[in-house]
């Protein structure tokens, strides 16, 4: 009964921790690994962005469109991923920081191609439309830093919250063969002992002797057992006499 | 040997760890902490362990004295085990020989630890961490010699063990009557510090744990920086006194504060204790002012603290000691191997051993002038006999072979000098900091596992008194 106690508690204790580490396996893999990946796709478009504006520099209109098409709508699916995962608060605001950079930045870059000056105007793309590039990508680089972070701190935890899980079970385990081995030591002592003790004494049982002397000093069955086959042994010698 | 007797009293001490395990398991619900079901389940595992031998052994008539001997040497070895199960089922720091190192550690109120961050543990550990030390500082045998209703040999069988023939001296009571003085010092002073530090400015929390590390000499803290991490001037002071009261013969104690006539102010080896411990406070007091360590309060402020601190075995700290110069360091090597008072909660050589060899060495000058003359050894006006004389050499003669020998076999480890020296000396000692790689601030992680497991030995032979094991090993059938 307490070994079956014992291995009960702990599988509650066990199951307990694995569904902790369950739930933190999947915010995990759903919240941060999926903002880390949507960042670097937000960080690959704003590098496209960035060259197509070089293009321009250097006169090459025609991809200089096609690229930054391509970017932006890259950028924005990026964008809402991340917008829609994250929860915390310091988060929410480094996707609000993100949001107004890129603005900016987009605006620059839409600006230009009504400002026809800003073709070939190195001094321009250097002072102007890359620092509004690097804003941004700053923003973003601090947004999947932030979740890089968590996502090492969430993988220790999960070490050792597993550690917590399976142990329960590898003590219970050899407290069980303690458990027996104790068992049966109690057994051997308290049943197999006497009633080998009481065999022997009745195998080596002479007529001659008056009663069964097997120093048992228990005060149990095995006693009463004893004395069972003493007033048998009485009521046989009173009928043969008789 | 009856193994069946054994068995149950070693029930009895898994009950007593089962019920502050659930105590530590009450702090980390009410926190909310992750070491809460841990706790819980090491507590009923213990339960179930104490438990399950009541079913089946009858009470208790006689006990001999091997029974006696194995009950209390199992009965230590049983409870670290039973300790390291909170730790293993928590992880963390804690692995196999980690948990088992810091359980040996708490239980013998050494006070050595493996944790690099001790404040990152949930309070119901650390709760759990004190309790051993506390449990372990007035020997969890006499709680179960309370509790129990024992026949008078059995109670006598098992006291002579736990208790050394040292610590009797001051005793002037039955058996029964030293273990009620004995517990009733003992949970008193706990109390009284408790108060007293929550009143000056510590936490109450953390003034229950302070006051069972202080009361039991184990100086487990639930701060990385220990005491000093209060900066308090009336914390130090309080934790001073009561570390002092702490070294002290309990049994003096009591008498003092019933008025008899036996007390600490008329017993010879309780003044020589003090003086010696103010000697070396003065001594490394003017070393570190005259070398320009510190302005002269606060070398008195530390070389109090630090001195008493290893002198009665606690093993607290207020500061750092490595970079101290060598002549201060020697002192307090010194303290470390001298211990305090048998009849404290104290381990390791303990201050009445070494007074009485120098009253032999003194016997001995004494013959070598007059070889036919006899002499007879006294403490108090108590003749010592000669058995307890011999007793007494060949317990240091032992004590200083054993930490010789583990400081080899840590050197053979490729461990530094004097940390090895220092870890052995202070783990024999069950005093708990040393120097180099295990100071004041410092931990025992870095020792490779074999050394943990020599030096959680060497912790056990300081407490039990070295010959209490050796016994166990000698007997020569169970």
């Amino acid at each position: 009964m307490l070994l079956i106690i014992m291995l009960v508690a702990s599988i509650i204790v066990s199951l307990f921790e694995f569904q902790k580490l369950n739930r933190n396996v999947y915010g995990l893999i759903d919240d941060n690994y999926k903002i880390i990946e949507a960042s670097k796709a937000m960080i690959n478009a704003l590098e496209q962005a960035d060259s197509a504006t070089l293009l321009l520099v250097i006169n090459q209109e025609k991809e200089r469109r096609n690229i930054l098409i391509s970017s932006d709508s890259s950028f924005l699916a990026g964008f809402e991923i991340a917008k829609n995962i994250v929860t915390k608060p310091t988060d929410k605001k480094l996707i609000e920081q993100i949001e107004i950079a890129y603005k900016s930045y987009q605006n620059k870059w839409q600006e230009h191609e009504i400002d026809i000056d800003k073709q070939a105007n190195i001094e321009w793309y250097r002072n102007d439309i890359h620092l509004s590039f690097i804003n941004t990508k700053n923003a973003v680089t601090d947004l999947m830093s932030i979740q890089q972070t968590s996502l090492y701190n969430e993988a220790s935890s999960l070490k050792a919250k597993s550690y917590r899980a399976i142990m329960p079970g590898i003590i219970t385990l050899i407290s069980a063969v303690f458990f027996i081995v104790l068992l049966i030591f109690f057994i051997f002592k308290y049943f197999v002992s006497p009633l080998k003790n009481l065999t022997n004494v009745v195998r080596n049982y002479h007529p001659q002797d008056k009663y069964l002397r097997s120093n048992l000093k228990s005060n149990d069955e095995l006693k009463k057992l004893e004395s069972a086959i003493n007033d048998l042994l009485d009521r046989l010698k009173f009928n043969k006499n008789n | 040997m009856k193994k069946e007797i054994i068995i149950k009293h070693l029930g009895y001490v898994l009950l007593f760890n089962a019920l502050f395990m659930f105590i530590s398991f009450l702090f980390s619900l009410y926190f909310d902490e992750n070491s809460a079901l841990p706790l819980l389940y090491s507590s009923l595992i213990c339960v179930i362990f104490g438990v399950f031998p009541l079913i089946f052994v009858e009470r208790t008539e006689g006990i001999n004295f091997g029974e006696g001997l194995f009950i209390v040497v199992l009965g230590w070895v049983v409870t670290c085990f039973a300790g390291m199960l909170p730790y293993l089922l928590w992880g963390g720091e804690f692995t196999f020989a980690n948990a088992w190192f810091e359980s040996v550690s708490g239980f013998t109120t050494t006070g050595s630890t493996i944790l690099n961050d001790i404040e990152s543990l949930p309070k119901g550990l650390l709760f759990w961490r004190s309790s051993t030390q506390w449990i372990g500082g007035i020997g969890i045998i006499l709680f179960i010699l309370l509790i129990l209703p024992q026949s008078k040999s059995a109670r006598i069988n098992i006291y002579n063990t736990e208790i050394s023939s040292l610590s009797k001296l001051n005793f002037r009571y039955k058996t029964k009557k030293i273990v009620q003085v004995l517990i009733i010092v003992y949970v008193s002073l706990t109390l009284l510090e408790t108060i007293l530090l929550s009143l000056f400015g510590m936490g109450v929390f953390d003034a229950v744990n302070h006051s069972f590390a202080t009361i039991a000499t184990g100086g487990f803290s639930t701060r990385n920086m220990s005491i000093a991490a209060y900066d308090s001037v009336a914390i130090e002071i309080i934790i001073i006194v009561f570390m002092i009261i702490s070294g002290i013969h309990f049994g003096l104690i009591f008498s003092t504060i019933t008025f008899k006539k036996e007390n600490i102010f008329n017993s010879s080896v309780t003044k020589a204790f003090l003086t010696v411990l103010f000697i070396g406070v003065l001594l490394v007091t003017l070393k570190l002012y005259f070398s320009g360590y510190y302005n002269w309060w606060d070398s008195l402020r530390y070389a109090a603290f630090q001195v008493i601190s290893v002198g009665t075995n606690t093993g607290f700290a207020t500061v750092d000691t490595p970079h101290w110069p060598i002549f201060t360091q020697l002192i307090i090597i010194y303290f470390t191997i001298q211990c305090a008072m048998a009849g404290s909660t104290s381990g390791g050589l303990k201050f009445d051993r070494v007074y009485l060899f120098f009253k032999l060495l003194v016997k001995q000058i004494k013959l070598l002038k007059h070889p036919n003359g006899v002499f007879v050894t006294k403490i108090d006006g108590r003749s010592i006999n000669e058995q307890l004389e011999q007793q007494t050499v060949v317990f240091i003669v032992l004590y200083i072979a054993t930490f010789f020998i583990t400081a080899l076999i840590l050197t053979s480890m490729d461990i530094d000098g004097m940390t090895a020296f220092s870890a052995s000396i202070t783990t024999l000692g069950n005093v708990g900091p040393g120097f180099g790689g295990v100071n004041s601030f410092g931990n025992f992680v870095n020792i490779p596992d074999l050394g943990k497991y020599f030096l959680s030995l060497n912790m056990l032979l300081g407490r039990l008194e070295i010959f209490n094991l050796i016994a166990l090993l000698m007997i020569k059938k169970i």
